[in-house]
């Protein structure tokens, strides 16, 4: 079990920054997930954590001990990879043998603990076959296998799950979260699908153009989203985005003006914890968020829906505000067909503000502070 | 007018539909029957000169001429007596006006030869290419480039120079200095073949095996050699053949104490005429190791030689 900390870590290829001053902790035993679109630096975190890639600058700390220029097999991380890298040439057995083959321990032993993994993961059967031989979820068994063999004290897995059909990926979802469960180590976990970092993570680091956005339990990042960024990439479908020109306070409400009908929330300007900025700004509100009323009613905006999709335990509505388009989630009693005129509420706990140039957020937490 | 046009040319495209299988499934036949005829001309083309080796070295120095003896003839086997056992037999006068026998000396010498510069091409081949494939540094294309180039003059154009450095090292007419040049003019090929197979395994193989605990050189042993294997194989099989075949170098550099198989072969073009008998008993017995070896790794060499292509 380790504790591993990035302090100030820069990845540059050439001319191109893959990680910009990156600082995150990982504490003791911590399943903590590394979120973010393709490209966004989190495999060469990574990979810099396990030693594949040079660390451009700054310092990667395990256990307090600064591992920078420590060769990747002497750092005891075992790593699961997105292609499985399971070697073609031996079967299932040899290849979860072989981190206790370089460990040079006895035979019996290596067999036994071999068989103590395989139990875990319910592959005893497969232990003689050859990996070409292996469906693609058998093959992860084994990497995972491999990886835990040798009770390394850090796991990182780089989308380890993303290659499997969707049921399959479910399942080890689970089974990778009762592993860490069972075996308590620290793990570090890449992947770009919100669904199994929020499912996984005891907290996630959602990182964009080579830097760090958020770190925060799933639920933080939901509720208190740091930036505009992260409120658009966690959760789905995603937020709601109305830009604005200008915003005032009328004592506790909050004024939007722009292009369209201006908008007022009222009651939240205890939630600011900046002063408002003068230029343009970005009202966020999740489809969830916002309820459905008559058009006559206390309501915030007024639409018009432009389609219905019913869902099963809820109702899809796509509804045209002035020039924008909002998805609304509601609960499929009401009777709104697509051309109807209907009011929407946003609840003033529930909308999130960013400023419309560094796109921070003006509620809640600096996004600045991990 | 139009309609009728339409419809016309409505039943002419349906009776494209029905005519077309038939026609395509004859076509598809003989095409299958005048590819097959080629590849049976083509085996006729390559393997026929060997029937009649074979045939010939069976046959008394006499019958080989004899055109009605062409397959009719009494089979004997003194010519192969000859060239394995060095006992002169019947073929003695003109034997010993050759000197000392052989065949069994210039198999020995060219099994030696072979046999050490193909290991010796594979080890420091693998080796390099390996390097090339992985650790790429200023200027690593240009030197795979300049491995490559020392293959693209004639080699009749490095003999003289060669024959004229390894006599000043005093090295000529000794195994060592056969191998020295086998193993050189094998490396390109190895280096090349090789650098595509390390090249086509993926290198988190290679990562995972860092992270379990093994060093560079256990990476290279453990993975990277064992995944290149049919590679390997087809590159050791190449240079086993280049080496084994290989006259022009052998004529100039070595003479009576190094003396490989096609040397030997055209000591039997005396200057009392050519011995064809041992001739061809010679080099029957010179295609059997080779022979053996590339049937025995067929499998290898097939996929070792597309390897790369499909993928």
């Amino acid at each position: 079990m380790a504790t591993v900390e990035l302090r100030h870590v820069w990845k540059k290829y050439g001319e191109v920054q893959a990680v910009c001053d990156l600082s995150l902790t990982c504490r003791d035993g911590e399943f903590l997930c590394l979120l973010g679109p393709s490209g966004c630096g989190k495999s060469s975190t990574m990979r810099m954590v396990a030693g594949l890639e040079k660390i451009t600058s700054g310092d990667l700390l395990i256990d307090a001990r600064r591992m920078n220029d420590v060769p990747a097999r002497d750092r005891d991380i075992a790593m699961v990879f997105e292609n499985y890298a399971l070697y073609p040439h031996l079967n299932v057995h040899d290849n979860i043998a072989m981190p206790l083959v370089a460990r040079r321990l006895a035979r019996s032993e290596i067999d036994r603990r071999v068989h103590e993994v395989a139990e875990i993961l319910s592959i005893v059967p497969l232990l003689p076959r050859r990996i070409r031989k292996l469906s693609g979820g058998q093959k992860q068994r084994v990497g995972i296998g491999r990886a835990i063999v040798r009770e390394p004290r850090l796991f990182i897995m780089d989308e380890p799950i993303s290659h499997l059909e969707a049921r399959l990926r479910a399942d080890m979802r689970t089974e990778l979260k009762r592993l860490h469960r069972r075996l308590g180590v620290t793990t570090l976990y890449v992947t770009h699908d919100q669904l199994e970092a929020v499912a996984l993570a005891d907290r996630i680091a959602v990182m964009h153009e080579g830097k760090l956005q958020q770190v925060g339990a799933a639920a933080e990042l939901f509720d208190q989203p740091a930036n505009e960024f992260v409120a658009g990439f966690i959760g789905s479908p995603p937020m709601n985005m109305l830009g604005f020109h200008t915003a005032s306070l009328e004592g506790e409400d909050l004024l939007l003006e722009g292009t369209g009908p201006a908008v007022r929330i009222a009651a939240v300007a205890a939630r600011l914890h900046a002063t408002l900025p003068r230029g343009p700004l970005t009202l966020g509100i999740r489809p969830i968020d916002i309820e459905l009323r008559p058009p006559d009613s206390d309501v915030t905006i007024l639409g018009r829906v432009l389609l219905r999709e019913r869902l099963g335990d809820h109702d899809r509505f796509l509804i045209n505000c002035a020039s924008e388009s909002l998805v609304v989630e509601a609960p499929p009693d009401g009777s709104e067909m697509a051309g109807d005129a209907i009011g929407l509420y946003f609840p003033p706990s529930r909308v999130h503000l960013f400023e419309g140039s560094t796109g921070c957020s003006l509620f809640g937490r600096d996004s600045r502070t991990p | 007018m139009t309609t009728r046009n339409l419809t016309l040319g409505a039943n002419v495209r349906n009776l494209a539909v029905e005519v077309a299988p038939a026609v395509i499934a004859v076509a598809r036949r003989l095409g299958t029957v005048a590819l097959y005829l080629a590849v049976l001309i083509y085996l006729i083309f390559c393997l026929a000169p060997l029937l009649f080796m074979v045939l010939a070295s069976l046959k008394s120095d006499v019958e080989i001429f004899d055109p009605k003896a062409l397959f009719s003839f009494t089979p004997t086997l003194v010519n192969y007596q000859e060239v394995l056992t060095g006992s002169t037999g019947a073929a003695q006068a003109a034997a010993s006006y050759m000197g000392a026998s052989t065949g069994p000396r210039a198999l020995l010498a060219s099994a030696v030869v072979t046999i050490i510069s193909t290991a010796l091409a594979i080890i420091f081949g693998s080796a390099a290419a390996y390097g090339l494939a992985r650790y790429p540094f200023r200027g690593s294309r240009d030197l795979a480039f300049f491995i490559l180039s020392t293959r693209m003059a004639p080699p009749i154009a490095f003999v003289l120079p060669m024959f004229l450095v390894f006599k000043a090292l005093n090295l000529l007419d000794t195994y060592f200095v056969l191998i020295i040049v086998y193993t050189g003019m094998n490396m390109s090929f190895v280096v090349w073949l090789l650098r595509g197979f390390f090249q086509e395994i993926p290198i988190e193989l290679e990562q995972s095996a860092l992270l379990d605990g093994y060093g560079r050189l256990d990476v290279f042993r453990k993975i990277a050699l064992p995944l290149a294997k049919p590679g390997i194989i087809a590159a050791a099989i190449f240079s086993a053949i280049f080496a084994w075949n290989e006259f022009l170098f052998a004529a100039i550099l070595t003479a009576d104490h190094v003396r490989t198989l096609p040397v030997a072969i055209t000591g039997f073009s005396t200057s009392m005429g050519i011995r064809w008998g041992a001739f061809m008993a010679t080099a029957a017995v010179g295609i059997i190791p080779i022979f053996i070896l590339t049937v025995l790794l067929q499998r290898h060499l097939v996929r070792g030689l597309t390897f790369g292509a499909v993928k």
